[in-house]
């Protein structure tokens, strides 16, 4: 058994969702909040209720982070089992997870060794730190070296986006009220990018053919990649995916292109009907 | 004093720095009482023709330089001529004209004097500075009548000393050029006119040569005072005057925050109450904005319908005396630049509030005011240019008769600016679109004008005069339609326009429709032909946007 322990939130989406048990990485659920309503999510609420009951809220669902106190639970437990803990989060420009987790690692002294992590991404992006992570650990690495290969991942984390609906951004600070107005009457798709942990306003574009051009520019644009996934909102493939892949399978023979629907998490931040793309290009890579 | 002269056949040997500011006073009247009839030489029957207008207020820009100098030197007067017709150039003529005057004015280096034997190298010097200044430059234009000019004076220095006697030759070769034109340009022979930036060169000479016979200044002033002051007033002013006329004097603007509001209920209960209605928003919040008779009837309104914020009141009554006043309105502007030095800051030209607000809401930096029917002139862009607080801009001049202001503009500016050449608004705002403040200036000024190509634009107004062009067939009061700014549809009505354009414009490959409606449209009258539209283009995204443009029922973007 692994002298280190790895924790993450439920913002994390794992390609294999039974890779958290088998592995031993412990979610600490994200809690969404429904106007005066409060779920944890995965534990009060499912990815499939949250999309379900979206639809019948006037206000827009937030993220609110576990609080500090839950990680000292948590810390303290495994630390009583004598392990060593790499902590690894949403970017902390999208939510106060990491805060609240340097916070509770800051109460346990010197001896005990705890890294809390600013992932700079989120969803696939947080999985697949999480799962590089926890299989070092299973296969024996110390906390150090599994440090060295989650921060050498981040720096190599890409994704882009579409958004259809510019509330979620309006609320989240990156439109302002008119923008979002306007943009709405114009029926402007914002491209954007996640930059330093930061979701970015690109450029925008205005119809669906163009939204797939610039997902596939984007996609073209590296060199090598060793993880990509196309995310998309709802459990059906929606056109828009449709197309997306059949170009992307066009341009790339040979590659595939899992389809992943992303979870509340994202959700909360760009919106339910959005489309992206998330990359890895591989560690080995200058960036 | 030479040019002090006044009677008709007395030989004029030289013109000194107040011979030349005398000059160029008879010119400026001169052009002014022909405004309206440049004007009018449009090549297609739009009602937003404004060489005139351009050359004209190019000119005073060049007078108000010089009418309070005593100056006597020849060769400082006109640099200061230039100077001033360089800032206060206006559309493609006017910046042409600007460029004449500097060659003049670099061609008289440091004379005390202009005498006959100095003319034609002025002349010649200043069209091919203005030759130099268009990057492609066509004949049948005010170039072409510079030229003759230019060829005239230097045919008739020998002849003569007398610089009447070359004015004279130079104003006959000027005429002739001008009648000329439509067999150099096919553009004005199908349109059935001569070239207007040529006719105002022809007038501006006239107008010294009638200075230099003697003609009376005064009468020209009189002719000054009874010019039409609808001419001077931006269609802006002339459209909110149609409301203050009728009693809608008062402009509201207001947003409502509330739960489960009906926008379509809200457009049509605040548009029975007032003219030029914009009301827009979603179930939680609504901004309207409405010119009414009372504040008060639209406000009790939408005080029942939730929260209100942002109330404006402004009583345009007022402002339109004022504006009679002559003052002119501010310019429309974002009042902060939420800018850092290094980023790239756009301006762009817009005309109306909608569209305005349109490129507001995509980030533009700042609005430059104008485009279709007032041109804005290099000096307009750079002020802008020198109040923001960064060193990189872009500017889209989103008419085609700005480009060459805002490309001068960009010269002229110590800062570096890239002019992306948006000719008409749907291409300016594809251009604002591609814009991405994470890219630098050259990637993003290429990624602009790459977009501009990929948007369609068609033009709904009210034809001028008949014409038959590339066979379409126009009545004068035809409703006509451009396609990216050529004459392509004409019919009775605006909606039989409309649908011929969009057929033209091939809309049913493609994927939205964005019509942008003109402030003498109601936003009822849009909404239900963006209805009709979605009817018979089911596959098409159709969005209906106040643009309160002056002059065009709509603009229409279609990519």
């Amino acid at each position: 058994m692994s002298r280190v322990h790895i924790v993450t939130d439920s913002t994390a989406h794992f390609p294999d969702p039974t890779l958290p048990d088998r592995l031993g990485v412990t979610v600490v659920p994200q809690s969404l909040q429904f106007g005066r309503q409060t779920y944890r999510e995965g534990v009060d609420i499912s990815t499939e209720e949250f999309f379900h009951r979206l639809p019948h809220y006037a206000a827009l669902p937030a993220l609110l982070p576990p609080s500090a106190d839950t990680f000292r639970d948590l810390y303290a437990e495994k630390i009583k089992q004598n392990k060593q803990i790499l902590s690894v989060h949403i970017s902390s420009k999208m939510s106060e997870t990491v805060e609240h987790a340097r916070q509770a690692a800051d109460e346990f002294l010197g001896g005990n060794k705890i890294v809390v992590i600013d992932s700079l991404t989120t969803s696939i992006g947080l999985g697949w730190l999480i799962e590089a992570a926890a299989e070092a650990a299973a296969n024996g690495a110390g906390l150090d070296e599994i440090v060295r290969i989650v921060r050498g991942m981040i720096t190599h984390m890409y994704a882009v986006f579409f958004v259809e609906q510019l509330d979620y951004l309006e609320r989240n600070g990156r439109l302002s009220k008119s923008q979002a107005v306007l943009g709405t009457m114009l029926g402007i798709k914002p491209f954007l990018t996640i930059e330093d942990g930061e979701i970015i306003p690109m450029e925008k574009v205005r119809t669906r053919d163009k939204a797939i051009d610039k997902l596939l520019e984007f996609v073209s644009e590296f060199s090598s990649i060793e993880r990509v996934a196309i995310m998309q909102s709802g459990q059906q493939p929606t056109e828009e995916t449709r197309l997306l892949l059949e170009r992307l399978e066009q341009t790339f023979p040979g590659q595939y292109f899992p389809v992943l629907n992303y979870g509340p998490g994202l959700a909360c931040q760009i919106g339910p009907n959005s489309l992206g793309v998330f990359i890895f290009e591989g560690s080995g890579k200058e960036s | 004093m030479a040019a002090e002269t006044r009677r008709r056949t007395e030989k004029v040997l030289y013109v000194d720095g107040q011979g030349l500011k005398r000059l160029v006073e008879a010119s400026l009247l001169w052009l002014r009482y022909h405004q309206p009839g440049i004007n009018a030489l449009n090549v297609f029957p739009v009602p937003d023709g404004d060489t005139g207008t351009n050359m004209l207020l190019t000119m005073q820009s060049a007078w108000h330089e010089i009418e309070q100098s005593p100056e006597e030197n020849v060769a400082k007067v006109a640099q200061m001529v230039a100077h001033g017709a360089l800032m206060g150039a206006r559309g493609n003529s006017g910046v042409i004209l600007s460029q004449l005057w500097r060659g003049l004015a670099r061609a008289l280096d440091s004379k005390l004097r202009l005498g006959s034997a100095d003319l034609p190298q002025a002349m010649r010097e200043a069209s091919e500075t203005a030759y130099k200044g268009v990057l492609k430059p066509v004949e049948g234009t005010i170039l072409t009548v510079s030229r003759a000019v230019a060829d005239a004076a230097e045919k008739a220095q020998p002849e003569n000393n007398d610089l009447l006697y070359m004015l004279e030759c130079i104003v006959a070769a000027a005429r002739e050029s001008v009648a000329n034109t439509p067999n150099l340009l096919p553009v004005l022979k199908q349109a059935g006119v001569v070239d207007a930036g040529g006719q105002g060169l022809a007038v501006i000479l006239e107008g010294m040569l009638r200075y230099l016979h003697g003609e009376s200044l005064e009468t020209d002033r009189a002719v000054e005072a009874a010019v039409d002051l609808k001419e001077k007033i931006p269609a802006d002013a002339q459209v909110d005057a149609g409301d203050v006329a009728r009693g809608y004097s008062y402009d509201v603007q207001c947003m409502i925050k509330g739960h489960g509001m009906n926008v379509e209920e809200a457009r049509a209960k605040i548009g029975e109450m007032g003219l030029s209605t914009l009301v827009v928003g979603d179930a939680d919040l609504i901004k309207v904005h409405v010119h009414v008779p009372r504040p008060s009837t639209v406000l009790t309104y939408a005080e029942t319908l939730g929260r209100l914020y942002d109330v404006v009141i402004e009583d345009m009554a007022a402002q339109y005396q004022q504006f009679l006043l002559g003052r002119s309105a501010a310019p429309i502007q974002a009042p902060t630049y939420h800018l850092k030095p290094g980023d790239i800051a756009t301006l762009a030209v817009a005309p109306g509030e909608g569209l305005t607000r349109v490129f507001q809401s995509l980030g533009t930096t700042a609005i430059v005011p104008g485009g279709q029917t007032m041109n804005p002139s290099t000096q307009d862009f750079l002020k802008l240019l020198g109040a923001i607080p960064t060193d990189k801009a872009i500017l889209l001049p989103n008419n085609g008769n700005v480009v060459m202001a805002a490309r001068q503009a960009a010269d002229l500016s110590k800062k570096h600016v890239v002019v992306v050449p948006a000719k008409t608004i749907p291409q300016g705002i594809a251009a604002m679109l591609a814009f991405n403040d994470q890219r630098d200036l050259e990637a993003n000024a290429h990624a602009m004008e790459a977009a501009t190509r990929q948007v369609k634009t068609g033009e709904i107004t009210t034809a001028t005069r008949g014409i038959e062009y590339n066979g379409v067939k126009v009545e004068e009061g035809h409703i006509i339609g451009l396609l990216d700014d050529e004459l392509t549809a004409a019919n009775d009505t605006i909606e039989d326009t409309l649908w011929t354009l969009l057929e033209q414009m091939d809309v049913a490959n493609l994927e939205i429709v964005t019509l942008y409606y003109g402030n003498g449209t109601a936003a009822r009258v849009a909404e239900d032909l963006g209805e009709a539209i979605r009817e018979k283009y089911p596959q098409l995204e159709v969005e209906i946007v106040e643009g309160g443009q002056p002059h065009y029922f709509y603009i229409i973007s279609a990519e």
